[in-house]
């Protein structure tokens, strides 16, 4: 695992499956990736990643909460925050239906997205694909659904000041 | 300052296009109140859009999948989208992406009337 690694420092968000929660994780994830010395760019393609991410869980996994399932023990959507000395892994993990496997799969290309006659989907995963430099994700009943997400911190990016 | 805003101004070609300005940021969470405030307007006729997003602060694929349906809508009913003055940030996103090849961006309110036809 990402974070079994020596790492600066970091953070286990738990939270409700809820689009409320959606800024306040970007907030957190920007506020640690400049901190940990990426620059803007690699900051903006971080953030946006990690809310594709959370998004599809709320959408694909948690569809309906909380309807039916109030628990906050059950119905959470965690996210990890490992910042290392080269790169960064944000690991999102939920225990709800298995389908964010399914939603993770998203377009190859902006081509396809473009084709889609109405309302048009898999750009969130076209999102991360593009921004993030290893993708990995697996699902079984004990663990939930983990998407491991990670970013290598270049050198050539002007680091935030 | 709230999460998200969409003012409605009174642009200066009157009732040729209409002026937006969007404030905040368009994600999963706004994206709704976006869309519902679009398809109200369209439905009362509007068919041309000055979109101020100089002051949006994020926007995620939500975001871009609303303004990239509304942009198709707009252009099967002979109407058009210019998003006007994306700050650096969202600018560097959409570009990433490919949107800047789609969507209509100007950088001055003059240019994007020319965009319109107005």
């Amino acid at each position: 695992m990402e974070c079994t690694e020596r790492q600066i420092a970091a953070l286990d968000l738990v939270c409700s499956p809820r689009t409320e929660v959606l800024n306040l994780i970007r907030n957190v994830v920007t506020t640690v990736s400049r901190e940990a010395g990426f620059g803007p760019d690699d900051t903006s393609q971080i953030e946006i990643s990690v809310d594709e991410a959370c998004t599809n869980v709320i959408r694909h996994a948690y569809t309906g909460y909380p309807k039916g399932a109030d628990d906050p023990g059950q119905v959470a959507l965690r996210v990890q925050i490992c910042p290392m000395a080269d790169r960064m892994a944000i690991t999102v993990i939920d225990q709800g239906r298995r389908t964010s496997c399914e939603a993770f799969r998203g377009i190859a290309s902006l081509e396809e997205y473009i084709a889609q006659p109405q309302a048009h989907h898999g750009l969130g995963s076209y999102i991360i694909s593009r921004f993030m430099d290893k993708v990995e994700y697996h699902s079984s009943p004990e663990t939930g659904t983990v998407l491991v997400m990670v970013k290598y911190r270049r050198s050539t990016e002007e680091t935030a000041p | 300052m709230k999460p998200f805003e969409l003012l409605e101004g009174q642009p200066a070609g009157g009732d040729r296009y209409i002026g937006l300005t969007l404030k905040g940021y368009l994600d999963a969470h706004t994206v709704t109140e976006f869309e519902s405030h679009m398809d109200r307007s369209i439905e009362q006729g509007g068919r041309r859009y000055l979109l101020d997003v100089s002051e949006l602060s994020y926007i995620s694929s939500a975001g871009i999948g609303a303004l990239m349906g509304l942009t198709q809508r707009l252009r099967r009913e002979q109407g058009e989208l210019v998003l006007l003055r994306p700050n650096e940030k969202v600018f560097k996103i959409l570009e990433k992406l490919g949107f800047t090849k789609i969507f209509r961006l100007a950088w001055t309110r003059e240019e994007g009337e020319r965009m319109l036809g107005v």
